[in-house]
């Protein structure tokens, strides 16, 4: 007993270190399995309320760009409108309508927090749970796609960005071939699309759209810009490095995406995985 | 008393002007400074060694809290604290001097480059390997860290230019 204790007392600077050191260790990885979801306390809760302070006093210097990008996105969807279309069919009932349902929802909100330039990246919005945002959600921004929800506070949610070691999604080509979408830890712009099938024929210059495999992503909204191309060694693949649309140096906007019918379809599709 | 508002002043400062400033100044769109450790550095020699662990640990934390990182900067700044007796050791047996402090002006440029230069690489090595988690991105570890290291040491370089007396703390 009395050897430990001089063992300690020797010791207690490099023990005090280590016991730091495995706290911090222990933190970190917490952190890095589940980030930002096991300990959105009121640290958080307040951190995210500071950011939001700060966010306001940044955002005032680039009103005008972000301005100019809300109004040409405003263009875009009210020349998609309906009433900008003269009826040629006038016939008017009162139909119950029974071939559409409504599948994806979109709600807006502002990015309070973003990183662009780490190892992983990672986003906080200022829409939470009270809003309506549940973990799983996906991101989207007026460019393209931008990230998954992983975590919600009340006011906050929180969640990966493309440039992510875990974010992955399915990306298609306009001939409906698909393959699998990741960002190598490169720069911002920088992604790959990788098990393309060959005969999708992709070409520098295509876009990449998202599918609904996922079913985080309605199908169609842009991923990235085909850049160059390179085909595997067995020559059934090919692997293509793309150019995200998102920029993400400059998001500030963006809308969450609920994908409505996404809990029958995981039903259903737990209940095949599932059978005997 | 006076000494203790200082010590915690300061550290708040450290704090603050990394998750405030430098948290948001990006060179190449990537790399970021990280000048907060150096006050662990600047600190007297004889400074409690066990309080300074605890001190840089929070410190680290502090860091972390905004980053979402966890606890990858507490993880480095209580290793730097740890190590920070040795780098002292290192300048001093280069003329078997005794040091009262750790400034820039104190030191002399060659020394506290030698000191606070080892120290910059000790912690950036540490935070970009954590911060990858993984072999596979091994270059950008490489290349981070050493361009990291340089950036860091002149933004410290620069803030500390203008304090010719290194405030006692002690």
């Amino acid at each position: 007993m009395n050897k430990l204790l001089g063992f300690l007392a020797r010791h207690h600077f490099t023990l005090l270190f280590i016991a730091l050191e495995l706290l911090a260790l222990g933190l970190f990885i917490r952190n890095h399995a589940y980030p930002q979801s096991t300990v959105f306390n009121t640290r958080r809760a307040a951190i995210g309320a500071a950011l939001e302070t700060r966010s306001r006093w940044i955002d005032y210097f680039g009103l005008r760009e972000q301005n100019e990008r809300l109004n040409r996105e405003n263009n875009r969807l009210r020349n998609a409108l309906r009433s900008n279309y003269a009826e040629l069919f006038t016939q008017q009932d009162t139909v119950v309508d029974t071939v559409l349902q409504r599948q994806y929802r979109y709600r807006e909100a502002e990015v309070v927090k973003l990183t662009h330039h780490k190892a992983n990246n990672y986003i906080t919005l200022n829409k939470g749970s009270i809003h309506g945002v549940k973990p799983g959600m996906g991101i989207v921004g007026d460019q393209g796609i931008v990230g998954v929800v992983r975590s919600v506070s009340p006011h906050f949610a929180s969640g990966h960005t493309v440039l992510h070691n875990r974010f992955s999604t399915s990306g298609a080509l306009k001939s409906g071939l698909y393959g699998n979408v990741r960002w190598g830890g490169g720069r911002s712009r920088d992604a790959e699309i990788v098990d393309l099938p060959d005969q999708a024929g992709a070409a520098p210059g295509d876009t990449v759209f998202t599918t609904e495999f996922s079913g985080i992503f309605p199908k169609g909204i842009p991923i990235g810009i085909v850049r160059t191309l390179e085909r595997t060694d067995d020559g059934l693949f090919v692997k293509a490095r793309i150019e995200l649309l998102t920029d993400f140096t400059r998001l500030k906007h963006v809308q969450v995406i609920e994908n409505m019918l996404w809990t029958e379809r995981q039903e259903l599709e737990t209940s095949v995985e599932t059978e005997p | 008393m006076n000494k203790t508002v200082l010590l915690i002043a300061s550290g708040i400062a450290a704090l603050l002007s990394q998750v405030w400033v430098f948290d948001y100044a990006l060179l190449f769109g990537a790399l970021n400074p990280y000048p907060y450790f150096f006050w662990i550095l600047l600190l007297p020699p004889d400074f409690d060694k066990r309080l300074l662990l605890v001190l840089a640990f929070l410190l680290g934390l502090g860091v972390d809290a905004f980053n979402d990182t966890g606890g990858l900067h507490a993880a480095a700044s209580t290793a730097i604290a740890f190590a920070r007796p040795w780098f002292i050791r290192l300048i001093a047996t280069q003329g078997g001097l005794e040091f009262e402090r750790l400034g820039l002006y104190d030191l002399g440029f060659r020394r506290f480059a030698v000191y606070a230069g080892i120290a910059t690489l000790a912690h950036h090595v540490l935070l970009y390997t954590l911060e990858a988690f993984s072999w596979r991105l091994m270059g950008r570890v490489l290349l981070f860290t050493t361009v990291g290291s340089i950036l860091t040491f002149l933004v410290a370089l620069l803030i500390l230019l203008p304090f010719r007396k290194t405030p006692s703390t002690r």
